[in-house]
């Protein structure tokens, strides 16, 4: 299992940057490790903060010493990213840079100090380098340069005198720094590397910054992005560091629990409440105090629950079921969807108010397209991952002609989907030692349709069909033999089926219509219709039985899409008419 | 001293060697702890880095002597326009323009308390060299007394103060 990276640093100071006895100082001070590479007996530092690059951002000629923004450019641009793929976590960067003549040993005799230098380099690298955190460092007072260093690009300052605070040490001044703006990686100490959040990104990085300022803040968290991207495993790194990271965290999903009893999870009732309420019983919400409260799939509760969240998320008090005492609460709640939330306000399916009420903090997942250099990374973990569950061959390599094929493919189900492709590879060659790309089949990369489960067909029948939608769940269904033991299980599906197939007809009819020259409509053509879908020519009577057929595939739903398509409710009629004999009573009516 | 004079000798003094000294101070503050109280022995270049002091305390007391003059706006008449009126204006103006900034800025104090600072740095260097504290740490001591000269020094004007 890969060990997340310790954070690297750029140091841009004319002093560190060339003289190592200071140098070392810094570093002891600091918790700095020196990988500049140019001190050839570093001091080892205990317990690093991060590895630090100094540059003095400077050249240095026999007898004086000149500054040079392109050289702290360069510094600047060899981190980001590095030929090993890692990034600056952040640059610090000091204000005032020396130059002038040097003696014959190198010293500095008549000198000019330049005390805004460091704010061209600071320039200079914000527009380069627009995602690089740049801290500014100086013993310049704070409120007289500020305003530059802001306006400049700066992220934060810290003040060499004292260092800014007379009571924490630099060392932790320089972990809040970098917690607070650095771009690094998950690197909590866990218990389950399952739970790490694998990836080195600029995006990835940016929203684990995110979560950690939201982490420290009082408000709701909201979460946002498409299935799979990991929210819920972000929801659990919020959690870890977050002042409640010792409470409980407790995971609401509507999905997961029927409709009714929902109210009841969430809230709890006191005895008595209703029928059955034998005794007292907390909801999530108090399960959760002092902890996290992580409500997934947000934008799928029903309205009436909205209503019922309002003041839980404002005031953070809850009223059981059937009781009037308010129960103050000490939580942090973390929300996450994939829904677009304005857009079903607007739409009327999500209350503007609790939208207000959770969006202070939204934090956007990116999709894996718009990370692919994680994706080597996090297939690595996921192999591992999947290998051990398997009882598979490990370790194993990903060849890196798979990795380019994994790398090549959009992903629409982000992660979860390259799970269920990987997992594939595993489970039809445990005892690989490689991944080749003829073992990544991608079919489809959702979720294969489990027959029992109804969340999976509750899924399905939300979303509009696709023909690559649809093949691919039919290629990972479950057909069998006793076709009746289907009937009922997944009745969304044949729905769905129904009116894709409806649809696909209704563009062959809009195509075969018989019109006259300019004219935008026509007369039916039923012949015409049915070869154009078949690809072959049929006469009346054959194509008049196939549109019968087709149609009749779900009964449940042949009202529906009659009513919604003129063209064709005339086209059945006729069809009806043509061929009016009843369908045999042994076809099946569902699926074709 | 000028005032082009003595901002960079506080430049020199402050910016680039005082903030490194720090730094230094800070990062060695368990060697120096261990030294001063016996438990252990000088390594040379933290010796070397230390008694750096010696050699900067005297530069230390000239910028506190001359901040007064270098920052009175009395140097303006040395500068044209103003240089060009005749010698006996220039002198009671000078007085004038000098009382008014001593009383407006009260640079005399803040000298004043900067030579105390920079006895107390003095004092606590010597009592770290040579072991003696009546309370507390000596490099503690030398740390927060050298700090508050840094900080005090930062708080001086930059410029010429106008009246």
């Amino acid at each position: 299992m890969r060990t997340p990276a310790i954070p690297k640093i750029l140091v841009i100071d004319d002093q560190f940057g060339s003289s190592l006895k200071d140098r070392r100082n810094l570093c002891a001070l600091f918790g700095l490790n020196d990988i500049t590479g140019d001190d050839t007996s570093p001091e080892p530092i205990k317990d690093p903060v991060a590895e630090a690059v100094f540059c003095s951002g400077q050249i240095r000629a026999i007898g004086h010493v000149e500054n040079n923004v392109k050289i702290a450019h360069d510094a600047a641009a060899k981190g980001w990213p590095s030929s090993d793929g890692w990034r600056w976590a952040l640059i610090l960067l000091d204000l005032r840079f020396v130059s002038g003549a040097l003696n014959e040993n190198g010293e500095p005799t008549e000198q000019d100090g330049d005390d805004t230098f460091g704010l061209s380099i600071l320039d200079d690298i914000h527009n380069g380098f627009p995602d690089i955190p740049i801290i500014v460092i100086s013993s310049r007072d704070r409120n007289a340069v500020i305003v530059d260093c802001r306006t400049k690009g700066a992220a934060d300052f810290i003040q060499r005198v004292g260092y800014g605070t007379d009571t924490k040490p630099p060392r932790e001044i320089l972990v809040e720094k970098i917690t607070e703006h650095g771009l690094i990686e998950d690197n909590r100490t866990l218990k389950n590397e399952k739970s790490r959040i694998v990836g080195r990104s600029i995006a990835m990085m940016k929203a684990l910054r995110d979560a950690r300022r939201a982490a420290t803040g009082a408000g709701n968290i909201l979460l946002l992005g498409e299935t799979g991207v990991g929210k819920e495993l972000l929801a659990r790194y919020v959690h870890d560091l977050s002042s409640k990271k010792m409470g409980h965290y407790e995971v609401f999903n509507p999905h997961d629990i029927a409709e009714t009893l929902q109210e009841d999870r969430l809230f709890g009732h006191i005895q008595g409440a209703y029928s059955g309420a034998s005794s007292a019983e907390p909801g999530i919400f108090e399960l959760a105090n002092n902890g996290t409260l992580f409500i997934d799939e947000f934008g799928d509760i029903k309205q009436n629950l909205q209503n019922q969240l309002l003041r839980p998320l404002e005031a953070r008090c809850v009223k059981r079921q059937g009781g009037s005492r308010e129960i103050p609460l000490n939580i942090q709640v973390v929300l996450a969807t994939n829904k677009n939330l304005d857009e079903d306000t607007q739409a009327g399916r999500f209350k503007k108010d609790l939208l207000n009420r959770v969006k202070s903090y939204p934090i956007t997942l990116p999709p894996l397209r718009e990370r692919k250099e994680d994706i080597p990374v996090i297939a690595s973990q996921l192999l591992e991952n999947l290998c051990r569950e398997n009882s598979a061959r490990w370790p194993r390599k990903i060849l890196t002609d798979t990795l380019k094929v994994l790398m090549d493919y959009e992903w629409p189900d982000n992660i979860r989907g390259l799970r269920n492709v990987l997992e594939r590879a595993v489970k039809n060659n445990k005892d690989a030692e490689i991944v080749v790309p003829s073992d990544i089949n991608f079919g489809s990369s959702k979720e294969p349709v489990d027959v029992a489960s109804p969340k999976a067909a509750l899924e399905i029948v939300k979303e509009e069909y696709s023909l690559d939608r649809l093949i691919g769940i039919m290629s990972e269904f479950q057909f069998q033999k006793d076709y009746s033991k289907l009937h009922g299980k997944l009745p969304d599906i044949q729905k769905a089926i129904a009116k894709f197939l409806a649809n696909y007809l209704l563009s062959a009819v809009d195509v075969s219509k018989k019109r006259r020259a300019g004219a935008t409509d026509g007369e039916l053509n039923i012949a015409g219709a049915a070869s154009c879908m078949m690809g072959i020519q049929l006469k009346t009577p054959k194509a008049a039985d196939l549109i019968k057929k087709l149609l009749q595939t779900d009964k449940n739903v042949l009202n529906e899409i009659l009513d919604k398509n003129p063209s064709l409710k005339e086209m059945y009629h006729e069809v009806l008419r043509l061929r009016p004999s009843k369908p045999n009573k042994k076809q099946s009516s569902r699926l074709l | 001293m000028r005032d082009f004079d003595w901002n960079h000798l506080r430049s020199v003094l402050h910016h680039d060697w005082l903030q490194k000294y720090i730094t230094f101070l800070h990062a060695r503050r368990d060697t120096l702890d261990e030294v001063s109280q016996g438990k252990a022995e000088w390594r040379e270049d933290i010796k070397e880095q230390f008694l750096e002091w010696r050699g900067k305390a005297g530069l230390f007391k000239t910028l506190i002597d001359s901040c007064e003059e270098a920052l009175s706006p009395r140097q303006l008449l040395n500068e044209l326009p103003l240089s060009s009126m005749p010698q006996e204006n220039k002198e009671w103006l000078g007085e004038v323009i000098h009382g008014l900034y001593l009383e407006r800025t009260q640079i005399k104090t803040a000298a004043a308390s900067l030579k105390t600072l920079l006895e107390a740095v003095d004092a606590a260097y010597e009592n770290l060299l040579g072991g003696r504290c009546d309370k507390g740490s000596p490099v503690g001591l030398f740390i927060d007394k050298i700090t508050e000269l840094s900080k005090a020094i930062s708080k001086l004007p930059h410029n010429i103060q106008a009246v």
